[in-house]
């Protein structure tokens, strides 16, 4: 009996133990369950023994957190509501960039209306994650270089028109005098353009402007920003159209004119070629 | 009382003199250093522009050459007033360069000469209707990229007299007119002077300003009359070959190439954009 009860057990205690490990594994795909894991505050070795894995690479790369500006953070001080299902994890960040960042969360932020549910952005969205850089690391997503990639990737309509202007070229080439979007729009207290605080509404603009350029001159804000000839139908694209027309027309009659000129010069020198030949005895023929 | 009449005509006449040589070297290398770091701002997103500002590594020493370049362009056109209001005072005033009613009779004939209508070149003047047409884009487009230029150079003293929006307009026509400058040089100009077969691989009036006497009666004949009355002997012995690539074949065909496929590229890049 008693070999049969030990016997049992055994069975019994391998049976649990497959179980609870394949159930811990099917956990961990779907989503961490609230306390599977109990948190040192002061080790993130035992996080990165799980979340350095393979199939977690994408999430958390060792290299990327070793080469982030947080590299001497740890895990915990970020995630402080470890694996629990029930927090937005994306909004409860904030809150934790906050604990330290206080100052840029000063301001008014249109990005924020992320906060209460509306459209907008949140520190991740810009300042990456893991991966998070100081401004000044030309490989970081807000460098001066980087930042208007950053902001075109919700703001895709801007594309084209940003680079189009000469600003958006300049950056595009790598000048960092240039403006990109943070130079005219800020940064942590951007503001749409129909609010009266906004650095971009109609009445800031020439300061904005002087910025850069000097004096405040109110016809900085006399025309339509973020526009380009080929924006037809848009509101003040209408001049710039009517004149990169006019110089379509001047190239087209350029080429016309110089193109068929030149080639029926050298179909004349073709033709005339052996009445020359007659004439002149000084053959320098190739 | 005539002047007295010179020896024997000379091999070459002078064309330009120093001044003019140098005016044209200063305009030529502006314009070059203008176009070369000019399109990489207008083409920004191409891999050409990129490899363009490493050359000059980094985007704002380019830009200081283009602003170099645009001085040295507009210095150009002062040098060349300053000569022309010298040689008027000393030798009284010269039209040659005036457009006249014989230009448009000009070009209508050489139209004709070009389809084979007529037989012969119409009779030029010390300057052809083309040279004058192109004396005349020069002047349009040195005073269009030079006020552009310089609107756009100084963003902050342009928006003193006119909006943003004027501002930007101008900017589209600096950036437009770029490429009717290039291509009224790369297309027109470098044919006359460079790959026309009469002159291939260069014309050297630019650098030594001496037109041989045989280009000079074939290309402005009322100009060659005109100076044959200054010469007792106008016949001369040794009368200098044509350059050799003048008649060659292959050299006729193989521009013919390039000057019809440029012709059908260019269409086929700007006709869709003129009524796009």
């Amino acid at each position: 009996m008693k070999k049969k009860r030990l016997g049992f057990k055994v069975l019994l205690f391998i049976i649990l133990a497959v179980l609870s490990y394949s159930l811990s594994q099917v956990a961990v795909k779907r989503s961490p369950s609230p306390s599977s894991v109990a948190v040192e505050p002061q080790s993130s070795t035992l996080c990165m023994s799980c979340h350095a894995k393979e199939q977690y690479a994408q999430e958390v790369s060792p290299l990327s957190l070793r080469q982030s500006t947080h590299q001497s953070l740890m895990c915990s001080d970020c995630h402080l509501a470890v694996h629990q299902k029930t927090v937005n994890l994306k909004l409860d960040m904030n809150n934790q960039c906050m604990s330290c960042h206080a100052a840029q969360f000063q301001d008014k932020n249109i990005h924020l209306d992320a906060l209460k549910g509306g459209a907008g952005a949140l520190c991740t969205d810009c300042h990456g994650a893991h991966d998070i850089k100081g401004v000044n690391d030309p490989t970081s997503t807000v460098y001066k270089l980087n930042v208007h990639d950053t902001c075109l990737k919700c703001h895709s309509g801007m594309s084209e028109a940003y680079h189009y202007g000469f600003h958006g070229t300049a950056v595009d080439l790598g000048s960092m005098k240039a403006a990109t979007c943070t130079d005219c729009h800020g940064t942590h207290g951007i503001l749409p353009p129909t609010d009266p605080k906004s650095t971009v509404a109609a009445a800031n603009v020439p300061t904005t402007c002087a910025k850069c350029h000097t004096t405040p001159q109110l016809n900085f804000a006399q025309g339509t920003e973020h526009i380009t000839p080929y924006d037809k139908g848009k509101d003040g694209a209408f001049p710039l159209w009517i004149i990169w027309k006019f110089f379509m027309g001047l190239i087209l009659f350029d080429i016309l004119k110089d193109c068929s000129i030149a080639i029926f010069e050298l179909i004349q020198k073709f033709r005339h070629r052996k009445e020359k030949n007659k004439d002149n005895r000084n053959t320098w023929d190739i | 009382m005539l002047p007295e009449k010179k020896q024997v005509f000379p091999d070459t006449i002078e064309r330009f003199n120093k001044s003019q040589r140098i005016q044209h070297i200063i305009l030529l290398v502006s314009i070059l250093m203008l176009t070369l770091t000019g399109f990489p701002i207008k083409y920004a997103q191409s891999d050409g522009a990129k490899f363009i500002v490493s050359l000059f590594g980094n985007f704002d020493n380019m830009f200081r050459v283009h602003l170099t370049a645009a001085v040295m362009m507009i210095f150009s056109a002062v040098l060349h007033i300053i000569w022309l209001v010298k040689m008027f005072k000393n030798s009284g005033p010269k039209w040659s360069m005036v457009p006249t009613f014989k230009d448009v009779r000009d070009g209508y004939q050489h139209g004709l000469y070009l389809l084979g209508i007529r037989k012969e070149r119409p009779q030029y003047g010390r300057y052809t209707y083309l040279e004058k047409f192109e004396y005349l884009a020069v002047i349009y487009g040195i005073l269009l990229m030079g006020f552009s230029g310089f609107l756009l150079w100084f963003p902050n003293i342009s928006a003193i007299f006119m909006p943003r929006w004027v501002i930007e307009m101008f900017r589209i026509a600096h950036s437009n007119e770029a490429v009717v400058c290039f291509l009224a040089v790369v297309l027109g100009h470098f044919f006359w002077v460079h790959f026309n077969p009469d002159v291939f691989p260069s014309s050297l009036v630019w650098i030594n300003g001496k037109i041989p006497k045989h280009h000079l009666k074939e290309e402005h004949p009322l100009e060659y009359e005109q100076l044959t009355e200054l010469y007792e002997d106008v016949d001369h012995r040794h009368e200098e070959a044509p350059s050799p690539f003048a008649r060659s074949l292959p050299l006729i065909v193989i521009e013919l190439c390039i000057y019809v496929s440029l012709f059908v590229f260019l269409l086929s890049v700007f006709v869709p954009k003129l009524f796009a």
